[in-house]
């Protein structure tokens, strides 16, 4: 099933997103809660080691998030891509947006 | 009846024990018959003729007395006979003869003769031979047989044990493990303990690999090894990753296997790309990562999981660990049976030892052979309660398997010259209970093997069925996405207006022309909606917003082609694929 889950670290300044399954709008509801309440110096990975799919909603949901986190100033990480996903993000160019591991 | 045993009482005529009688003239024995006929036994009494050999075989005797008191050669020769036709089996023989004498027993027994009775016949005497040499026989068959059944039985149960390993083998071993990156100890006898080694390679290329331990021994630790197997080949065949599999496998363990009985397993995927190994341990032993230069333990991947079987749920997603091997570094795991190995003073043989058997192994060997050596001496030949299963993995040596994908150039096992068309309809009542996107990405993937493109064709089909029920039926506007809280009105107004929806249809027509390197996808999306100004594409595709129109930029880049018709209702969307 498709679902994230959300773990912050002690100090409370990195928060890990990890996406299982389909990356997409639906979502959208569960991946904004995991950074509305935070404030701009929290650091973020995305961890879609588990990810099978993701869309362009889930590419606008990342931007959203760059742009809560500080945009240029932000600090997220994504991690785990697989090649084909890894593609995705640039031919959407986001290679220039995150730091892409 | 004088003569009856307690035999006679438990069994039925036919199966009451046989005498044969052979006479050269039925006179001379009257006596003897008449005491038989007051017994229970079957009695078949025949004169030397041509059929007395046809009436033997039809008869299957347990005795038979033969007369030799007129023509004694004759007897012999006829005794001859029956002993060669009778075979293995022991069908004694007791002479009868006029006069008893030593020399004339002797001759008897020479002539394969169990006995010589002779005139007259004492009762009791005859009571207790014939009795005796009947059950002889009875039970010189009965044991016969008993031994021939186990015989039989043990032979069914070799060939059965070699069928089981043969199947055991087809369905376990995987030539992944015999690449030189991959060391391991395996018995095939250990399978039927429940030790089970699995290892393969995604379609995309990443190693993956499971241990497994069922607790119990014996058949009943071996039935879960070929569904775990069939899961753990099928889904990484597939794809998945080992957190799917572990899922998977947890639930069919839990169903299958009685009460009481689990998996210990710990399973690993190693990306080659990014030398990432990502371990899920629920019950083994600590796996390590060491390093074969300075033959340091670097990390331990401790147990921090139920073993698969004893929850419904396994609580995967946040103890998966990951750890980027550099160079030199080497990963071993292994069963409990190595560690729970016990000297005769019953001390276990423990990580510690395991640890130092690693630190004292040559630079560049494999720390296997050591390391049974090394338990060995420490048992000193004590047998073990638990087979040993171990593995290590020289990653510098590993290689990408020649299928797999690579990011610039995809190759994966592709099936050629392949036509076939899909076309589904979709109407209100199922778009607002049902996503079709996943099963019809499956299906492509089932029939045409495109692994390595299911992003691509996941993002084409994905985004023009989107825009087909958001823009064509829902008529939404994507301007509502812009600013902050835009995608979150999207979402809320697109359920709102989805809710409400009772007309119109999508339909969408995949068809897949192969050639003989590679092949074309085209999808044909259509709906009945307003449509729209097709011309705005163009700046669309030039300039996309950062709120919105990113999917059809996406679709674009990646398509070889991608045309609207029918005032926007309709978009035609072709993908080129090439081994």
């Amino acid at each position: 099933m498709n679902r994230l889950t959300v773990t912050k670290s002690d100090t409370g300044n990195q928060i890990i997103i990890e996406i299982i399954g389909t990356f997409d709008y639906q979502l959208h509801r569960d991946f904004r809660a995991a950074y509305r309440d935070e404030d701009a110096r929290v650091s973020y990975i995305i961890n879609l080691n588990k990810a099978e799919y993701m869309d362009s909603a889930a590419l606008g949901m990342l931007l959203l998030l760059r742009e809560h986190a500080g945009g240029d100033k932000s600090n997220i990480k994504i991690d785990g891509c697989r090649p084909n996903i890894r593609r995705t993000l640039e031919v959407a160019k986001f290679d220039e947006l995150f730091t892409i591991y | 009846m004088s003569a009856t045993n307690s035999i006679s009482a438990d069994l039925a005529k036919e199966d009451l024990p046989r005498i044969f009688v052979i006479v050269n003239n039925l006179d001379d024995i009257q006596a003897l018959l008449r005491y038989l006929e007051k017994t229970y036994y079957q009695v078949e009494v025949s004169t030397k003729n041509n059929s007395v050999i046809g009436k033997y075989q039809e008869f299957k005797p347990d005795l038979v007395l033969v007369d030799i008191n007129s023509d004694k050669q004759e007897g012999f020769d006829l005794v001859d006979k029956m002993t060669f036709l009778s075979g293995r089996e022991l069908v004694p023989i007791i002479y009868l003869a006029k006069e008893y004498s030593d020399e004339a027993l002797s001759e008897c027994i020479a002539n394969d003769g169990a006995d010589l009775l002779s005139q007259p016949y004492d009762e009791n005497i005859l009571k207790a031979k014939l009795y005796t040499y009947t059950s002889l026989a009875r039970l010189d068959r009965s044991a016969k047989t008993q031994r021939q059944e186990l015989e039989d039985h043990n032979k069914q149960l070799a060939s059965n044990y070699e069928i089981a390993i043969d199947v055991f083998e087809n369905v376990i071993h995987s030539d992944v493990l015999d690449s030189p990156a991959i060391r391991y100890s395996i018995s095939p006898t250990s399978i039927f303990n429940g030790d089970i080694l699995l290892a393969a390679h995604r379609p995309s290329g990443e190693l993956q690999v499971m241990l497994g331990d069922f607790t119990g021994h014996g058949l009943s630790a071996a039935i879960g090894t070929i569904p775990v197997a069939d899961i753990f080949y099928g889904m990484t065949a597939k794809g998945f990753g080992i957190s799917e599999i572990i899922v998977e496998i947890n639930a069919k363990v839990k169903k299958i296997l009685p009460r009481g009985l689990f998996l210990a397993a710990c399973l690993f995927e190693y990306d080659i790309d990014s030398s990432k190994v990502s371990i899920w341990n629920a019950g083994l032993p600590d796996a390590l990562i060491f390093d074969d230069q300075d033959k340091h333990v670097k990390y331990q991947f401790s147990s921090r999981n139920y073993p698969l079987g004893v929850s419904d749920t396994v609580s995967y997603s946040t103890t998966v660990e990951n750890y980027y091997i550099s160079e030199n570094e080497r990963l071993l795991f292994f069963t409990d049976g190595i560690i729970e190995a016990r000297n005769p003073k019953g001390k276990m043989y423990g990580l510690d030892n395991v640890i130092s058997c690693i630190s004292n192994t040559k630079v560049g060997e494999s720390v296997i052979d050591p390391l049974t050596e090394n338990i060995n001496t420490f048992t000193q030949g004590i047998k073990q309660a638990d087979d040993t299963t171990v593995i290590e993995v020289h990653f510098s040596k590993l290689q990408k398997p020649d299928t797999a994908e690579k990011n610039t150039n995809n190759n994966c096992t592709f099936i050629f010259n392949s036509d076939w068309r899909i076309d589904y309809t979709f109407e209100p009542t199922i778009l607002k209970v049902f996503d079709p996107l996943p099963n019809i990405i499956q299906m492509i993937m089932e029939v045409q093997k495109l692994h390595c493109h299911k992003q691509n064709i996941f993002i084409i089909i994905k985004e023009l069925f989107v825009n087909a029920l958001d823009h064509g039926l829902l008529g939404l506007d994507s301007k509502i996405k812009n600013g902050p809280d835009g995608f979150s009105n999207y979402v809320v107004e697109r359920q709102k207006r989805l809710e409400v929806l009772t007309e119109g249809e999508i339909n969408i027509t995949i068809s897949h022309t192969g050639t003989s390197d590679g092949g074309s996808l085209d999808v044909y999306i259509s709906d009945t909606g307003k449509g729209f100004d097709t011309s705005i594409i163009t700046s669309l595709l030039k300039n996309h917003s950062q709120y919105h129109s990113r999917g059809i930029f996406m679709t674009n880049s990646i398509c070889e082609k991608l045309e609207y018709s029918d005032s926007g209702r309709k978009v035609h969307a072709q993908y080129c694929w090439k081994a």
